[in-house]
């Protein structure tokens, strides 16, 4: 079923409707909120906030407009609401994992899976120097793959600052790798 | 470039390792719960407001809305200043004064009496009618003028006795209308 | 036997004014009805009938009568006591007020005189303009301006109870050497016309007899002629030596009967300048005047009623001109103010929430 004819059910107040939204859009919103916050509970609860907002909201959106892209404003937001309250934590001392070493020098093997735990060090050390900006348009644009044009009309920033923020997060991640990994 | 390999490796191990919910029919049932607690439905105010401001979501009502309340704006000034303007001009021109009493209206009779007389001829007239209290203010005004002239002469002038002129004027005056 | 006008009647002649004072109040109302007060003085009761009074008024009125200490026109002696008349009615629409003067049987029942509303609405204020035109008496039409200077002008233009107080006030001496040009300018204006209505009449009548051979302009030529004649010899002789000297005898032999016609139409036509009944009219609008051709008073006649204005109607004021009499007032429409107050600071808002929208999601 066509996305926008479920989004326009919904807005119809069709609950039924909104449930099959919900199911064919958790798992991309949770992604897209674990990458960010790099916390599964958070995450989970930042989903749930994200959903009920859509339902709340759904009467002022236009079925015409990109319901996926709406949806990840409303995510981004979330989870740079959560990053900002976040206590700046003092610079942690990350001992050196060697499984994690191991994982990146290996080459070429693409079936190296890693728990969560491993998946939440890794990005938590990678990005441990991001703004809540540049942890969003590196992960939008890096691992969401989404192109420029889609960040602005998403993160509402303009193209210069998206290069920007982009070219630091990559800088300070790769120094992050150099140093820890 | 070792660096910028460890960096596109680190990417490609996100990318593949993307994470994955669990339980995600109770985050489902979660939400739906929440919202089938009465946060379905907009509470009064939300409804409200969503009346009230619709066309915020609408660029055309936006800026129409906003153009008729600009226009309104440069309406009423304009109005109000030509107005006003016109006020200012007219307290400046009109001539205010506190009339005085008796002002009243004024007949054109000297000319009527020349006009009678040289329209109809001044052997043909015979009479013009005059009311009784119209004759006693002339004979009134009569006396009242030969006393002015009797002022305004001063030394020098042969004087009458005053009660010959006033006897001679009344009756040059009563004669003078009787022939009218 | 001639007749003579000796100067000394003249002046006698001058110094009588009419024994009789009317003001005629209007008040307009923002329906467009009109409550109209008529007060009358008089030294006699002849000018307290219907028929000689100014304005039309019949038994439909409210009538009152007085007689109350006082003179007419300020002359008279203390003492004396004054006949006074006040009538009331209320007109629905100026188009009653127009029926009235349709069937007129007043004094002034030769006048055309027409009464005019307008009410315009323009959101934040209404306009309302009022006025009442006596159409010209003369057929020709010729600006009284023309024979007088720029402060002639103004002093001819006031009501004739302003005139009355600046005559009597501070600068007396200037305005009794002004009333005095006046005068002089006005009756040379007064014959002038006189002359081209009679030369205007003669050849509306006569200008198609084959026995004519002056023509219209070779008479109204003559004009300067006549007026000299008219000044130098008006006591003295009689008025047929005017057209002899002026046009001579064989038009004179010819047109003796056509001259004498036209003479007594001249004087019919003239009627409504002579015989009328001067009076003041007042007229009071809702709200502030914001333009007019009258004078404001700085006393109210009627409390509580809006600003008067005042005019005098009398017949030397459209001779030759039509006189309208016409003033417009604003009366500021408040709940619009409210209304519209109110719908731009939900503009205001609306576009505040909609500035904020656009840059935060909402939740």
């Amino acid at each position: 079923m066509d996305t926008s004819q479920i989004v326009y059910d919904c807005i119809n107040g069709d609950e039924r409707a909104f449930r099959r939204l919900v199911d064919l859009h958790a798992d991309f919103a949770y992604a897209v909120a674990c990458r960010m916050v790099n916390d599964e509970d958070e995450a989970k609860d930042i989903v749930q906030e994200t959903f009920i907002s859509v339902w709340r909201s759904l009467g002022k959106f236009d079925p015409a407009r990109c319901f996926k892209s709406w949806l990840y404003r409303i995510i981004v937001n979330k989870c740079m609401d959560v990053l900002r309250k976040r206590k700046k934590t003092t610079f942690l001392h990350i001992e050196m994992n060697d499984q994690l070493v191991a994982v990146l020098e290996r080459s070429g093997n693409q079936e190296d899976h890693l728990n969560k735990k491993e998946l939440e060090r890794l990005i938590e050390i990678a990005t441990q120097k991001l703004s809540p900006k540049q942890k969003a348009v590196f992960v939008l644009s890096e691992l969401e793959g989404l192109s420029h044009d889609e960040i602005v009309e998403i993160t509402k920033m303009g193209k210069d600052a998206i290069k920007s923020n982009l070219n630091h997060a990559k800088r300070s991640i790769g120094r992050m790798i150099e140093k820890y990994l | 470039m070792d660096q910028e390999r460890k960096y596109r490796k680190f990417i490609e191990l996100l990318k593949a390792n993307q994470p994955e919910l669990d339980n995600k029919a109770e985050l489902t049932e979660g939400i739906m719960k929440k919202i089938g607690k009465g946060d379905k439905q907009p509470s009064l105010l939300e409804r409200v407001d969503d009346v009230l401001f619709f066309w915020t979501r609408s660029n055309l009502w936006s800026v129409g809305m906003s153009t008729a309340a600009v226009l309104l704006i440069v309406f009423f000034i304009s109005e109000q200043t030509m107005l006003n303007r016109r006020i200012e001009d007219l307290e400046s021109k009109i001539l205010i004064i506190q009339p005085v009493e008796g002002g009243g209206s004024q007949t054109n009779f000297s000319q009527q009496i020349l006009m009678k007389i040289l329209i109809k001829n001044a052997e043909t007239i015979d009479s013009i009618t005059l009311y009784k209290s119209d004759l006693n203010r002339l004979l009134r005004d009569h006396m009242e003028l030969l006393d002015r002239f009797e002022q305004l002469k001063g030394e020098g002038v042969k004087e009458r006795p005053q009660k010959e002129t006033q006897r001679n004027a009344e009756r040059g005056s009563k004669n003078e209308l009787l022939e009218l | 036997m001639k007749k003579v006008i000796t100067l000394v009647v003249l002046l006698l002649l001058l110094a009588f004014s009419c024994g009789q004072e009317t003001r005629v109040i209007n008040v307009v109302h923002e329906d467009g009805s009109i409550t109209r007060t008529v007060i009358i003085k008089a030294d006699a009761k002849d000018y307290l009938q219907f028929d000689r009074m100014a304005v039309p008024i019949d038994s439909t009125w409210q009538i009152r009568m007085d007689t109350l200490p006082g003179k007419i026109n300020g002359e008279g002696d203390d003492g004396d006591s004054i006949l006074y008349l006040e009538a009331t009615k209320h007109f629905e629409s100026v188009d009653e007020i127009n029926q009235t003067y349709t069937h007129d049987s007043s004094a002034n029942k030769r006048f055309s005189r027409k009464a005019a509303f307008a009410k315009r609405f323009r959101w934040f204020t209404t306009v309302y303009r009022y006025s009442e035109t006596v159409g010209r008496i003369y057929q020709l039409e010729v600006p009284v301006a023309n024979y007088l200077s720029t402060e002639e002008q103004e002093f001819f233009n006031l009501p004739n109870s302003v005139k009355s107080a600046l005559l009597t006030g501070k600068d007396s001496t200037h305005y009794h050497a002004l009333s005095d040009s006046l005068e002089d300018h006005f009756d040379v204006y007064f014959w002038n016309t006189s002359i081209r209505q009679w030369v205007s009449i003669f050849f509306d009548h006569f200008g198609d007899d084959p026995n004519l051979t002056m023509t219209k302009s070779d008479m109204l030529a003559k004009e300067e002629e006549v007026m000299s004649y008219l000044i130098e010899n008006r006591f003295g002789e009689n008025v047929d030596s005017i057209f002899l000297v002026s046009f001579g005898q064989p038009f004179y032999d010819a047109f003796k009967t056509e001259i004498d016609s036209t003479t007594a139409l001249l004087e019919v036509a003239s009627e409504p300048f002579f015989e009328s009944l001067g009076y003041d009219m007042e007229i009071r609008m809702p709200g502030k005047v914001i333009g007019t051709n009258g004078y404001l008073l700085e006393k109210d006649t009627v409390d509580g009623v809006g600003q008067g204005l005042l005019w005098t109607v009398e017949g030397s004021r459209f001779l030759t001109e039509d006189y309208e009499m016409w003033v417009e007032s604003r009366v500021n429409n408040y709940s619009l103010w409210v209304v519209t107050g109110i719908f731009i600071g939900f503009i205001s808002i609306g576009l505040v929430r909609l500035k904020r929208k656009s840059s935060v999601d909402s939740d």
